[in-house]
């Protein structure tokens, strides 16, 4: 395995040794076996060169442990790279930016301290998983509901601080805006608490979050300027039901219109994450009439339109989740209907699931859409996993991929065009279409999504590496990029956002330099350089 | 509560507890680390697949389904055939999707008790 830059083996081992004697010879992993175990399991550089491997990896089981291997760190400048359940997968997994950090494995600090049901937050060790929240909750029968992204196994910790998103209502599912308060240990061992949690024997720590002054906690998500040791979590109080309803608009050219009223509806706080989806623009498993509309290029909006009414469908639809009392997510749903019929002619609707809220558990096993109802689960990983598209041929992984349109039609039109033809230009068959539709994971933004498929052959990882970026350098001739990244991307993700000579980069650099002096928090992460490794750049 | 209903919960409770009776110490707690790391994925899917792929499937368990296509059973614990080193392969190196599993997660030694709980007489 990789040693740490510029360190010889004899330093290493030292170092490992005093390691060790913090958090114990069982926690300090350094064998070839061992250190495999940090890989990232879908990398698009599996077995090359370029792969991402750490040196080793040292486990800690406290807030002390960190800081004393901070500044154990510090002596030696031995890059760590902090990860909480290392499950970030497709953006990097339990793997470093750079070859040769140790990883910082905080899985062992997994302490749920409290959760308030009254005042509705959490607050939270780096290695609690959504899973173990959820079951913490439901066996101490709290009154609060969870946001939750799709890998239940994620940490709502790590998940913010990378930015993760959920499904339910706007202020819940960013989930980086919904934490409530960070311990930090800065890059030198010190330890801090932001917001009230500054003030000592303050309670109120995860119900003011600002404090006084500038708030510094934004610097702490994706990456590179201390490790987060607890964070508060703020939830949502258990909604007493959830009912689903869809609404259709029936021309392609009503998409602009119906994007109109979701941002209303969204803006006003009325319903929870909005599904689009267009019902003529068929499925992964049905590409062929869409495949057909494009065979000579993209689509007139006179084609587009006579495909829809060939269709006998409507263009587009817009599913919607209520939260709250029965009576109010009743009377929501009805004003969505008068809305609709008001302002987008030949609008159509259609009943969905209503549920009392909490979900018993012996019925959550076979529901559809537990994340929207704040239920941690690992399903859709099945799209991705062996399926019926990829039966002959499955892929080892995946690189996701959102590219983050406005919120208007010509957004997400331009985009999907611009994706397609990346695409085409490298022979492979689209996963966009002129029916594309955005996700809305982000309510102040519209996400395109990609999954381009990774494996553990280098040859077949070049392809997606190249169409990744092509992707990215399509999106950025639009003014769009994207929200996350695999360590193998950050680099050129973050290079799009480059105005005024990448003025943001450089003034990140300069906290960095100032704040990391050794420059041992995850050099490189989110393309932020130490001063000592700026040559890495590239 | 009904009669009927009685019985029916008796009946099931003693099933249940003759079947963790015949659990060893090691395979009960390879169950218990079954459930928390591997059966959202390996599990029983709820109503039954559908050709492997829709609502509520579970990845691990579906994407066998079309892998063995029959030949095998889908869902771990139905298995008789597996080996305890192909078991411990596949947790710390992954196959396709399943990405690899970590010491701080799964153990060896917890790792020893998935396999004495999957590889079990039975």
């Amino acid at each position: 395995m990789a040693l740490p830059p510029n360190l010889s083996q004899a330093e290493f081992d030292r170092a490992l040794g005093e390691f060790e004697s913090v958090v114990g010879s069982d926690w300090v992993f350094s064998s070839d076996a061992d250190v495999a175990l940090y890989r990232d399991s879908y990398s698009p550089f599996w077995g090359e060169d370029e792969e991402r491997v750490a040196s080793a990896a040292v486990a800690p089981d406290s807030v002390e442990e960190v800081q004393e291997i901070v500044r154990i760190a510090n002596r030696y400048k031995i890059p760590l790279y902090p990860i909480s359940t290392g499950r970030n997968l497709t953006y990097g997994g339990a793997a470093p930016t750079l070859s040769g950090s140790m990883v910082l494995d905080l899985k062992r600090m997994n302490r749920i301290i409290e959760v308030n049901d009254k005042r509705n937050y959490a607050l939270v060790e780096p290695g609690v998983s959504y899973f173990d929240l959820f079951k913490y909750i439901r066996e101490n029968n709290l009154n609060v509901m969870l946001d939750v992204p799709d890998p239940g196994w994620g940490s709502p910790m790590g998940n913010s601080l990378d930015h993760g998103v959920g499904y339910t209502m706007g202020p819940y599912r960013d989930h980086f805006a919904s934490h409530c308060g960070l311990e930090i240990v800065s890059a030198e061992g010190e330890l801090i608490r932001t917001g009230s949690g500054a003030i000592p024997g303050s309670d109120g720590w995860q119900d003011f979050h600002y404090g006084v002054g500038p708030s510094i906690d934004g610097l702490f998500a994706q990456s590179n300027f201390g490790v987060i040791t607890k964070m508060g979590v703020k939830l949502m109080p258990m909604p007493e039901t959830y009912m689903t309803g869809t609404v259709t608009v029936p021309r392609y050219q009503d998409l602009q219109a119906l994007i109109d009223e979701v941002n209303y509806l969204e803006d006003s706080l009325l319903v929870g994450m909005p599904s689009y989806a267009s019902p003529v623009g068929g499925s992964l498993f049905d590409p062929a009439p869409i495949a057909e509309l494009m065979q000579n290029g993209w689509p007139t909006v006179e084609q587009l339109e006579a495909f829809v009414t060939a269709q006998g469908k409507p263009a587009w639809s817009a599913e919607f989740q209520l939260y709250g009392p029965e009576e109010v997510v009743r009377a929501t749903w009805a004003a969505i209907q008068r809305r609709f019929s008001d302002n987008i002619p030949g609008s159509a609707f259609e009943d969905g699931h209503f549920y009392n809220l909490p979900i018993p558990d012996e019925d959550i096993p076979a529901l559809a859409d537990k994340a929207r109802m704040g239920i941690p689960n690992l399903e859709i990983f099945h799209m991705v996993a062996r399926n019926p598209m990829n039966d002959a041929d499955p892929s080892d992984g995946h690189a996701d991929l959102f590219i983050m349109a406005p919120r208007t039609a010509e957004g997400v039109h331009t985009a999907a065009r611009a994706l397609t033809e990346a695409y085409q230009e490298f022979g492979v068959q689209p996963f966009t279409h002129p029916f594309t539709t955005p996700v809305m994971f982000y309510s102040r933004a519209m996400a395109i999504v990609l999954a381009l498929p990774t494996w553990r052959d280098p040859a077949k990882n070049a392809v997606t590496r190249a169409l990744y970026e092509r992707c990215l350098d399509k999106a950025a001739e639009l003014g769009m990029g994207t929200y996350r990244t695999n360590p193998a991307f950050q680099e050129r993700a973050v290079s799009k956002y480059s105005f005024n000579d990448g003025a943001l980069l450089k003034y990140q650099e300069k906290l960095k330099d100032a704040i990391d002096p050794n420059g041992i928090i995850s050099p490189g992460r989110y393309g932020i350089w130490p001063v000592n490794m700026r040559n890495n750049r590239g | 509560m009904s009669k009927l209903t009685v019985l029916f919960v008796l009946l099931f409770s003693v099933a249940g507890a003759v079947q963790a009776q015949e659990l060893s110490p090691a395979e009960a707690s390879g169950k218990v680390i079954f459930d928390k790391w591997c059966e959202p994925c390996h599990g029983r899917v709820a109503g039954g697949l559908f050709g492997g792929f829709g609502a509520h499937a579970l990845p691990g368990t579906s994407a066998l389904m079309i892998k063995y296509k029959g030949d095998l059973p889908p869902v771990l614990e139905d298995r008789v055939d597996l080996q305890p080193i192909y078991i411990s392969t596949v947790v710390r190196n992954g196959l396709y999707g399943m990405p690899i599993s970590r010491k701080t997660e799964i153990s060896d030694a917890d790792l020893d008790n998935i396999i004495a709980y999957l590889t079990r007489a039975r």
